[in-house]
């Protein structure tokens, strides 16, 4: 859907933000980018959307160049910016103006994820709050039945029941032809919607594993002493002694905490990133 | 290339839908300041005339379409705006489709209705009210044709200026035909020049007798404009002073025809340039 061949990108000569990238995304999933600030995330998805061009290398994208954007590649890739801008309409306003733009809008589900997210249909968008505002955003861009949906810090500015609510939307709509990219800084937000973890690092994907494989092949669990448990290869002191990422030597099955993963792979990366060699 | 009659439609709804706030109180403003400007010349030269009735028509269509033209690419120059902007699914062509659409027809037409109609209110109060019988300009001067073509010219190149240039796009693109004007002057004042030299009429005895005037010495070159068929003026010096009468110098025909061909093919090299500036746009 999604393939990037030795994709090279920088602002200025000298400084490369993307590092001759190879990468393959697959429709049905939903893909978490991570990675510090300045690592490239925000780059490397506007490089996807066509907004910059790479210096070398290709990117092709549902057989598109990204580069010329086409309508017909934009109606079907919708980029949720972290900062946006709204016209001084109201919500249906919005929908007549820019859902003609999208041939799959599909209306019923707007209302339906408007409903969940619990937004007065009735106001001008310049008299909702910024949450309120993302809130419709999400609403029109999982509407557009686009079939590739990048959000960039999606969850930035929602209040914690949205966040419950942007997981609960987003876990339900999403078809099988469709690919979803969610770049984000807070994890604790989606961990449990990631099929499949990237990060990135200095403008290389260290690592890209669905969260099956990452939990396969690493344990992450709370014990009350490190003692108790051989040599964890990352651990945080937690409420109740220590929240840890060992190796998953028993094929215990635990659930992917990826805040936990991704400073364990940051702090530890020559004893992680092994582990997922093939 | 691709365009889309029902995907332009939706963008110029879309424009308008955005923006209306915007232009509501962009019209209010202008037909204020117009009445404004309109009330100082009656106050201060005692009558609104014909000629400073086109002269404010004329001057306050240059600047105000200067002003409404360089703010028809402001989605660009915000980086949040520029986003969504970009991501709309549109082509570039429909974009520069409607920008020339709205900035050449559109505003001029809008302008001129307003104008017009500040002109008739005031035209009124003068005649009646201040007892001046002045003849309401109705875009009925002699050169308001040409004028208007001028227009297109001036727009071509602040609508470059206004995708060229994401900040203080008005005072960049001012400064630009400020140049752009200041460079072909020179230019042509080069050319005129070195091709001229120091020829004189060939006939200029009888130039001469035909202006009741003897001893014609020599002539000189004052400037040229070879678009509009007249390569220079010139005036002579006529028994040791320099006479006030000018003489018009005229391409050849086919030279003449290269130059009106260059001038038709301006705006359209302007537009091309603005396309290519907006198919390139990146954040």
């Amino acid at each position: 859907m999604i393939s990037l061949q030795d994709l090279t990108f920088s602002y200025r000569k000298g400084h490369l933000v993307l590092n001759n990238l190879q990468l393959h995304f697959e429709p049905g999933r939903i893909y978490g980018l991570l990675g510090k600030n300045g690592a490239g995330k925000s780059s490397l998805l506007y490089n996807i959307c066509g907004l910059l061009y790479p210096q070398a290398g290709q990117c092709q994208v549902m057989g598109f160049n990204p580069a010329k954007r086409q309508p017909a590649f934009l109606r079907q890739v919708y980029l949720l910016p972290e900062a946006f801008h709204l016209p001084d309409v109201d919500i249906d306003q919005y929908v007549r103006l820019y859902a003609p733009f999208y041939p799959g809008f599909d209306s019923a589900a707007f209302d339906r994820h408007l409903d969940v997210f619990e937004v007065p249909r009735r106001q001008q968008l310049h008299a909702l709050s910024h949450g309120q505002q993302k809130k419709v955003l999400i609403s029109f861009a999982l509407a557009t039945t686009a079939r590739i949906l990048i959000m960039d810090e999606p969850t930035n500015g929602l209040d914690i029941p949205s966040k419950r609510q942007f997981r609960k939307v987003i876990a339900g709509c999403l078809r099988e032809d469709q690919c979803m990219i969610i770049s984000t800084h807070q994890v604790k937000d989606l961990d449990s919607l990631i099929d499949e973890v990237l990060i990135l690092e200095n403008g290389r994907i260290i690592l890209k594993e669905p969260v099956t494989r990452i939990t396969e092949k690493l344990s992450f669990r709370q014990v009350l002493s490190l003692e108790e448990t051989e040599a964890p290869l990352y651990s945080e002191g937690a409420l109740k002694g220590y929240a840890i990422v060992a190796v998953n030597r028993r094929e215990e099955h635990s659930r992917l905490d990826m805040e936990m993963f991704f400073n364990a792979v940051m702090v530890e990366k020559e004893k992680i990133l092994p582990l997922f060699t093939r | 290339m691709q365009f889309s009659f029902s995907r332009f439609i939706h963008l110029c709804r879309l424009q308008l839908a955005a923006n209306r706030k915007l232009y509501l109180l962009g019209m209010a403003a202008l037909a204020g300041m117009l009445l404004a400007f309109m009330l100082f010349f009656l106050i201060t030269d005692d009558e609104l005339s014909y000629n400073t009735q086109q002269t404010i028509y004329m001057i306050g269509l240059v600047l105000s379409s200067g002003v409404f033209t360089t703010t028809i690419f402001k989605q660009y120059a915000e980086k949040s705006q520029r986003t969504q902007a970009l991501m709309l699914p549109v082509s570039a062509l429909e974009k520069m489709v409607l920008a020339v659409l709205l900035t050449l027809v559109v505003y001029p037409l809008v302008y001129t209705v307003i104008c017009l109609s500040c002109l008739k209110v005031m035209n009124y109060i003068d005649i009646y009210w201040l007892g001046n019988p002045n003849a309401l300009y109705w875009l009925n001067a002699s050169y308001t044709p040409g004028l208007l073509i001028m227009y297109v010219y001036v727009q071509s190149f602040v609508l470059l200026g206004a995708i060229w240039f994401r900040k203080q796009t008005f005072v960049k693109s001012a400064v630009m035909i400020c140049l752009i004007i200041i460079g072909i002057h020179a230019v042509h004042s080069f050319l005129g020049r070195k091709i001229i030299g120091s020829a004189q009429p060939a006939n200029v005895e009888a130039v001469g007798q035909k202006l009741g005037a003897t001893g014609i010495s020599n002539f000189r070159y004052d400037g040229g404009m070879p678009y509009i068929n007249t390569l220079l003026t010139a005036s002579a010096k006529i028994n040791g002073k320099w006479d006030t009468e000018y003489y018009m110098v005229e391409l050849p025909r086919p030279g003449f025809a290269i130059m009106a061909t260059v001038l038709i093919l301006v705006p359209f090299f302007l537009w091309f340039i603005t396309l290519l500036k907006l198919r390139e746009q990146q954040l």
